[in-house]
């Protein structure tokens, strides 16, 4: 079943999908009011009206400066940019609940959500990107299958700075028994074994492996949080064949001096002081799962990247 | 009028508001705190009679509906 919302023509401004879809559904009309239909009738109404083909994907392995790139972009009116769908994730894994559904449906599904939510809303929509959850990087195949000449990027960081902000805030990834175990290959047991942290650890680690799988076959580059976001800018525009006027430019560079997840506030560097109050069990459980997929993703990086990029 | 048939004529209200344009902006553009009274003057105009306490327990419903889907 698909639930509507009614946008108007209100952009996806906010850092996350969800909550322009709170946006709308606050308004009494908005919560009592919606259509529902059948997905199988959304391929016909996806043709109903034109839509932007998407022009970018974003993957990350979350708190890496991914949504400081969705936020940047979302600044610009020519961009349709969708943060995390939470629909996207129902379709992606709708085969763990029901197995009967085939990869096929998936990418039919896929294909006719995009093209929905691309819908040309206003007159100077041109580009449409997608941020995806983070465990999405494991979907890459049925995704780059529904989009294969989509080209995308691989967000990723530090590893202990990423691990010391999910202890303080944890992401729906990193807590045992939200996604399905076979996501990741392993069995429900296996996971009972493991200690929160450990658990945390290993889910970036497949994140991460998974990328790197799929950069070498795939139409993809790998971005170091570092590297964000002047630097690599103009390399983004060029690698998405991007022009934007000089309004447009001046917009999305303001939007990095914004806290992105919450854009009132100033941005603030915190690398070194989520490094300092890591626990030994941190770090080591760090060092044994990540050190290495980090390193190998570096080195990558610096063989496919984006060209004259510098990482201080 | 029983809740039942108010809830029905509620229900055909809002298939109403979905399908006219013009209504639809007109219920969409009210002060959320006076939505459900507006609501039911708009529904006696058109034949759907229902009261506002009806409206309120909809929209309560729709709510806690949609946070459980976000859960």
């Amino acid at each position: 079943m698909v639930d509507w919302g009614y946008l108007g023509t209100r952009r996806f401004v906010r850092p996350f999908f969800n909550q322009t879809v709170e946006d709308c559904v606050r308004h009494p009309a908005g919560t009592l009011f919606r259509h529902q239909t059948s997905l199988e009738q959304l391929g016909e109404i996806m043709s109903s009206q034109p839509s932007v083909p998407p022009t970018g994907f974003i993957f990350h392995m979350s708190r890496c400066g991914s949504t400081l790139i969705s936020q940047m972009l979302a600044a610009a009116p020519e961009n349709i940019v969708l943060s995390e769908p939470a629909p996207l994730d129902t379709i992606l894994r709708s085969h763990f609940q029901s197995p009967e559904i085939t990869e096929e449906q998936r990418v039919q599904w896929l294909q006719w959500l995009v093209g929905t939510w691309a819908w040309r809303r206003q007159p100077a929509e041109e580009n449409l990107f997608i941020k995806f959850d983070s465990w999405h990087t494991l979907f890459l195949p049925v995704i780059q299958r529904a989009f294969p000449e989509v080209p995308w990027i691989f967000v990723y960081r530090e590893p202990l700075e990423v691990m010391v902000s999910q202890t303080r805030r944890r992401g729906a990834h990193v807590i045992p028994g939200a996604l399905e175990p076979q996501l990741f290959g392993w069995e429900p047991a296996m996971i009972a074994q493991m200690s929160l942290v450990e658990y945390g650890a290993r889910v970036l680690a497949k994140i991460c492996e998974a990328a790197l799988t799929h950069i070498e076959t795939g139409n993809g580059k790998l971005v170091n949080y570092r590297q964000l976001p002047d630097s690599i800018w103009p390399a983004f525009m060029d690698y998405w064949q991007l022009r934007f006027s000089p309004d447009a430019v001046a917009r999305m560079m303001a939007a990095a001096r914004n806290d992105a997840r919450n854009p009132k506030l100033p941005f603030q560097p915190d690398g070194q002081a989520k490094i300092a109050t890591a626990t030994p069990e941190l770090r080591a459980l760090t060092h044994q799962w990540l050190d290495e997929i980090y390193q190998q993703l570096e080195s990558e990086r610096r063989r496919r990247g984006f060209a004259g990029q510098r990482v201080d | 009028m029983d809740m039942e048939n108010q809830r029905a004529n509620l229900e055909g209200f809002g298939k109403l508001v979905l399908a006219d344009l013009e209504l639809h902006d007109r219920v969409r553009a009210a002060n959320p705190d006076a939505f459900a009274e507006l609501a039911v003057k708009l529904g006696a105009e058109r034949g759907y009679i229902f009261t506002v306490e009806i409206v309120r327990e909809e929209l309560q419903k729709k709510r806690r509906a949609l946070r459980e889907k976000w859960i």
